[in-house]
């Protein structure tokens, strides 16, 4: 077990350092000038050249590349252009909306998708499985941001019920009803990926329900709410695994979109809005940020699946 | 020459009766590849089916909503809802082809030697990880921000760079599994050369997981592909394209709301239809895939 | 017994009852303080600084936070604010203005001749709307705590005006603010003014909040526009950026926000009997759709004919139409002002605007000797109403012959490509699409600025230019105005469509009569004086 944590480390660490290379030379390849978007329409040649002198951005790519990798390891990922804040700092203003989106849109796709799937599974080909299977694709093929716009035009706009954008800070605020801004954008987000899980969930299920360990424990006579709680379900649980980290990566892409429809101040929104301006720090910091979270969370995915089923730390 | 027409027509039994099989062992799956039918027969005949031309501004005619000359309305310039989707079937199926081929013809060969070549496959392999650890939209922006000017096959690039890092890893995969096979050895034993095994033995074997996994990538990337356009990062928004129509309507939700309900159906339809024929491939090619995919 | 009680009780109910509902209706229509008003914008400002960004974004909170010497009344006349008076002698180059004494910085610090002279010599220097009037600055001094002086090499006319204008204008800052920032915008935190709000906060990708400023000193001329009295009443003023149209309008009608900024015309309908609900029409001033045209190094720059040609070929109406929506919302109009404003003019352009006539086009262009080149015409997908002007202009030109390439970007590109003056003989564009509001005097016209992108600069403009700023007399600098736009549709240096005015929606339950005629939307909506009912 060791060695496989050693090697899967080694293997983060090297993924991570690529990631800070590719995102650096990704950033300098961009063209567009951020000092001319800053300064607005009607400001001279001059006073744009003077703004990328002081930003550094004349200086040659191999400087600044050692500089940003020094202070990423000092958590220094710079200063936001435009904002004139480090980029942590607005990282972190806007984490909390991010991650709360997320969480919650978690939460539709593993409690819709992995109950109605398993469930689907367990009375396959029924009139409740295929219209389930019907409903999981459909999900599965519609775009988030239309489903987002139809919720947000009906349940906001028309109806009332909910409020159709915006997201005030919880933490600032002590309100916990602020988290009805985020029902409609996580339902719209975790829809689609609800979707997926809960295919994979079924016919993982059914794989597992027609093993042969299943109809031993069958037939010894053990009660099926056992069978499928201590044997089906724990053996199907590492597709299950695979494809909600998956989502992980889904649910982020998503966020972007979804934080652009319903107006919420999160990483999403930052990203697009940065890459509109050309703030190269801030989209820099986020591609980073959220690339290594990716990475270390797939690696302790990789450590649980290896507790769970010993034959992979051998791989 | 009985005995060769015979061959012949044995031949094409062979070829077409699995494909039909394929194709009506599930209803939904006939249902699927009728869809695409129909969208390849849109994309073929191009313009000639359209009632208007897709691009023709028509101001006096703006905001329709259904009716007898406008089937499905028309949008904030007069333009005939109708046209612009079909004529956004031909863009959307051209990106969706082309972005599979991009991520194939990247794909396939770095795959295959990453698997066959432990210390090229060990490094090569860490650079595909970091890629796909940056996730799909994210990734895509910042190409399409590299590439500057918004175009068709700059959205090619892009969305193709995010999907072959994943064809990259499929085709590793069942490489290095299919290495394991005793066939394979005894060849490698016998002294073949390794480009020739590649080629000869490895490549149709992995034939079915790289169809599942074009399948699903046309999907997916049609996806992002809409998604960029509704971003307004995508292909220029005067080409008529779904994403790019709910981009534009989107403004107009709730009082033309047609305008972003029709696009946003074609597309889910297109989407469907290629999820469920990839679905039926990988159970009929490869049922233990459903595990990875 | 019982029935005295009765009518005593009675008596006292009534009372009560009536005490109760005239306390009411007066809180109903009386002025109250308390509350926070939420605006929505449609886009987040790149910063606070006034003096060096002319983005309307930023002016809508920072015109709250900043004052200047003088202001725009409800006519725009400039008005004393910050100066008491003034006085200019009879050769017109030496100028005195008299401060008010005891208006109060947000840090609490007086503001004094030498806070002025500070704000003013940073502005000559960096801000973006200075340089004709600066160039005609020798000194520029402090007379004492409360008096300042300057002195002109020649007359300048709308000198007044230019102070009031604060829209990358002259707003006055601390004296330590301005000598710490030098060229540099002046950080958020840093944006102290004298203004009736204070900047408290501003987190990126979400909003900006302002708090009353306790200290503030108002003018004591009657309100009027953005001078004279400005009372506070809101505690708190939150503009939030909410980029998507459809969630300012659904913000509006849920009472999420009170007041949303720029909804798309076409969506008044969807609001109209919803008496929770004030549509304000900014018709005053409108803004003006403009194509710029490259006039110094393309294919059109110095080829007039050419260039009539393409005017011909365009059906303005369907531009404006595409650009903004029911006819209600704009009106074509060759002239750059709009009529209601003193500088209108209706001498130039018939014959040529809005001709309509793509055939007529072809030939004209022909014989101006155009052989197929290529005309290119950049725009930004993210000003909509520009993007949709240039689809139809594109396709017009299109239809009388022309050979268009339409390039699409984002903002920031679009400026960088528009901007840019390396190479220059390397044109990048030919026709560039923007949109312009009001100036309050010709002079501020951006189209009369050789610097600045579309760079007209002949001979007969820099004349015509020069002349202009030397005269006082309204009269004589309205008939030299008229010759200026002669001038401009003779050599043609940018393609204007028409006036439009842009929706904005307030909730009818803020108060104060902001969008009557009294009191007009200006060039950006203000939340002095109005109050939650």
């Amino acid at each position: 077990m060791f060695s496989f944590i050693a090697r899967r480390g080694i293997g983060m660490l090297v993924s991570t350092f690529l990631v800070i290379t590719i995102t650096f030379i990704l950033m300098q390849l961009v063209p567009g000038d951020p000092a001319a978007v800053m300064l607005g329409a009607n400001a001279t040649p001059e006073q744009i050249e003077q703004l990328r002198v002081s930003w550094g951005l004349d200086q040659p790519m191999l400087v600044q590349f050692y500089h940003y990798f020094t202070n990423f390891f000092r958590g220094n990922l710079g200063e936001s252009l435009f904002h004139r804040q480090p980029v942590l700092h607005i990282i972190g203003q806007r984490a909390e909306t991010s991650i709360l989106l997320g969480l919650m849109a978690l939460l539709v796709v593993v409690g819709i998708g992995i109950p109605g799937g398993v469930l689907s599974a367990l009375k396959p080909n029924s009139w409740a499985d295929n219209t389930f299977l019907l409903f999981a694709l459909a999900g599965a093929s519609i775009p988030s941001f239309w489903l987002g716009l139809m919720l947000m035009t009906v349940i906001a706009g028309k109806l009332h019920w909910l409020p159709s954008s915006g997201f005030t800070s919880i933490l600032a605020t002590g309100n916990l009803g602020n988290l009805k801004n985020l029902i409609l954008p996580a339902f719209s987000l975790g829809f689609v990926n609800a979707a997926l899980v809960a295919r994979t969930a079924r016919s993982s299920m059914l794989d597992v329900l027609q093993a042969d360990y299943i109809t031993t424990a069958r037939a010894k006579g053990l009660a099926e709410r056992m069978v499928i709680v201590k044997h089906a379900l724990r053996n199907a649980s590492i597709p299950i695994m695979t494809v909600v980290s998956f989502t992980f990566a889904s649910l982020v892409s998503g966020a972007v979109v979804t934080e652009n429809v319903f107006a919420l101040p999160g990483v999403g929104s930052l990203i697009v809005q940065s890459v509109l301006k050309r703030d190269y720090p801030v989209i820099q910091g986020i591609m980073m940020v959220v690339a290594v979270l990716y990475v270390v969370i797939n690696f302790i995915t990789d450590l649980t699946y290896a507790s769970l089923d010993p034959r992979i730390r051998y791989q | 020459m009985n005995g060769r027409d015979e061959a012949q027509r044995e031949r094409i039994r062979d070829f077409v009766s699995p494909v039909v099989k394929l194709l009506t062992k599930r209803k939904t799956t006939l249902l699927a590849a009728s869809i695409l039918v129909a969208f390849l027969f849109i994309a073929a005949t191009g313009p000639a089916i359209a009632p208007y031309d897709a691009d023709t501004l028509n101001l006096s005619h703006r905001l329709q909503g259904p009716n007898r000359t406008h089937l499905l309305g028309t949008d904030h310039f007069g333009r005939d809802i109708l046209s612009r989707a079909l004529s956004g079937t031909r863009i959307t199926l051209l990106l969706g082809f082309s972005i599979s081929a991009f991520a194939l013809i990247l794909g396939l060969p770095i795959g295959m030697l990453c698997g066959f070549y432990d210390k090229f496959g060990l490094i090569v392999m860490r650079f595909v990880d970091a890629m796909m650890a940056f996730p799909a939209i994210i990734l895509a922006l910042s190409l399409m921000a590299i590439l500057g000017k918004p175009g068709i096959l700059n959205v090619i690039i892009a969305v193709g760079m995010v999907w072959a890092p994943r064809m990259v890893r499929v085709v590793y995969s069942s490489t290095l599994s299919l290495r394991e096979n005793t066939y394979i050895e005894a060849a490698r034993a016998l002294g073949m050369k390794p480009s020739r095994i590649l080629i000869r033995h490895i490549s149709i074997n992995l034939l079915s997981p790289v169809i599942v996994q074009a399948t699903f990538t046309f999907a997916f990337s049609i996806m992002e592909v809409a998604a960029l356009n509704f971003l307004g990062v995508g292909i220029p928004p005067y080409i008529a394209s779904w994403g790019g129509m709910m981009n534009e309507g989107r403004t107009y939700i709730t009082r033309a709301p047609w305008i972003i309900l029709f696009p946003g159906l074609f597309l889910a339809m297109a989407v469907l239809s290629f999820n469920l024929l990839g679905d039926a491939l990988r159970d009929r090619l490869d049922p233990k895939l459903r595990r990875v995919m | 017994m019982s029935r005295k009680w009765t009518l005593y009780s009675v008596f006292v109910l009534s009372l009560v009852l009536l005490i109760g509902a005239s306390l009411s209706v007066a809180g109903e229509d009386g002025p109250r303080y308390g509350g926070t008003l939420r605006c929505a914008l449609a886009s987040e400002p790149g910063k606070l600084d006034m003096q060096m960004d002319t983005g309307v974004a930023a002016s809508i909170p920072a015109r709250h936070i900043l004052e200047g010497l003088f202001a725009f009344d409800k006519d725009y006349t400039p008005q004393p604010m910050l100066a008491l008076s003034w006085d200019l002698d009879e050769t017109g180059t030496v100028a005195i203005f008299y401060l008010r004494r005891g208006v109060l910085f947000h840090n609490g610090e007086e503001m004094k001749a030498a806070d002025v002279i500070a704000s003013m010599n940073r502005w000559g220097e960096y801000g973006l709307t200075s340089k004709a009037l600066w160039s005609h600055v020798v000194e520029l001094v402090a007379l004492d705590d409360y008096t300042i002086q300057i002195t002109l090499d020649e007359p300048f006319a709308p000198m007044t005006t230019y102070l009031a204008n604060i829209y990358g204008g002259p707003s006055i800052y601390p004296k330590e603010i301005v000598e710490v920032a030098g060229d540099q915008p002046i950080a958020p935190e840093d944006v102290i003014g004298t203004g009736p709000y204070k900047f408290v906060e501003w987190k990126a990708g979400d909003y900006i909040l302002l708090e009353r400023f306790a200290g503030y000193a108002s003018s004591p001329a009657a309100a009027s526009g953005f001078a004279g009295e400005k009372v506070a009443y809101f505690d708190k003023l939150q503009f939030f950026f909410v980029a998507e149209d459809n969630a300012r309008l659904v913000g509006i009608e849920s009472g999420t926000y009170d007041y949303a900024v720029n909804i798309p015309n076409d969506l008044l309908v969807s609001v109209e009997g919803n008496a929770d609900v004030v549509p304000i029409i900014t018709d005053h001033p409108p803004i003006y759709p403009i194509a710029l045209i490259n006039n110094r190094n393309s294919l059109l720059a110095t080829n007039y004919a050419l260039k009539r040609a393409v005017i011909t070929a365009l059906d303005m109406e369907a531009i404006m139409l595409a650009g903004y929506g029911d006819p209600t919302f704009w009106s074509l109009n060759p002239s750059y002002f709009a009529p209601g404003i003193r500088w209108y003019t209706d001498n130039a352009g018939a014959g040529l605007y809005n001709a309509n006539d793509p055939a007529k086009a072809q030939q004209m262009a022909a014989d101006a000797g155009y052989n197929n080149e290529t005309i290119r015409i950049i725009v930004a997908q993210d000003m909509t109403s520009q993007y949709n002007q240039a689809l139809v202009v594109t396709d017009q030109l299109k239809n009388a012959g022309f050979n268009v390439d339409l390039q699409v970007y984002d903002k920031a590109t679009f400026f960088s490509i528009r901007n840019s003056t390396d190479d220059p003989d390397n044109p990048k564009w030919e026709i560039a699409f923007s949109y312009y509001s009001t100036t309050p005097d010709p002079s501020l016209v951006l189209m009369l600025n050789p610097a600045y992108a579309g760079w007209w600069d002949t001979p007969e403009i820099q004349t015509l230019r020069n002349e202009l700023n030397k005269i006082t007399d309204f009269a004589v600098r309205y008939a030299k105005w008229q010759e200026i736009m002669e001038l401009w549709y003779e050599q043609i240096p940018v393609l204007k469509f028409g006036d439009a005015f842009q929706l904005h929606l307030m909730r009818a339950e803020i108060g104060g009569g902001y969008g009557t005629p009294e009191n007009p939307p200006m060039l950006s909506p203000y939340f002095w004086n109005t109050w939650r009912k």
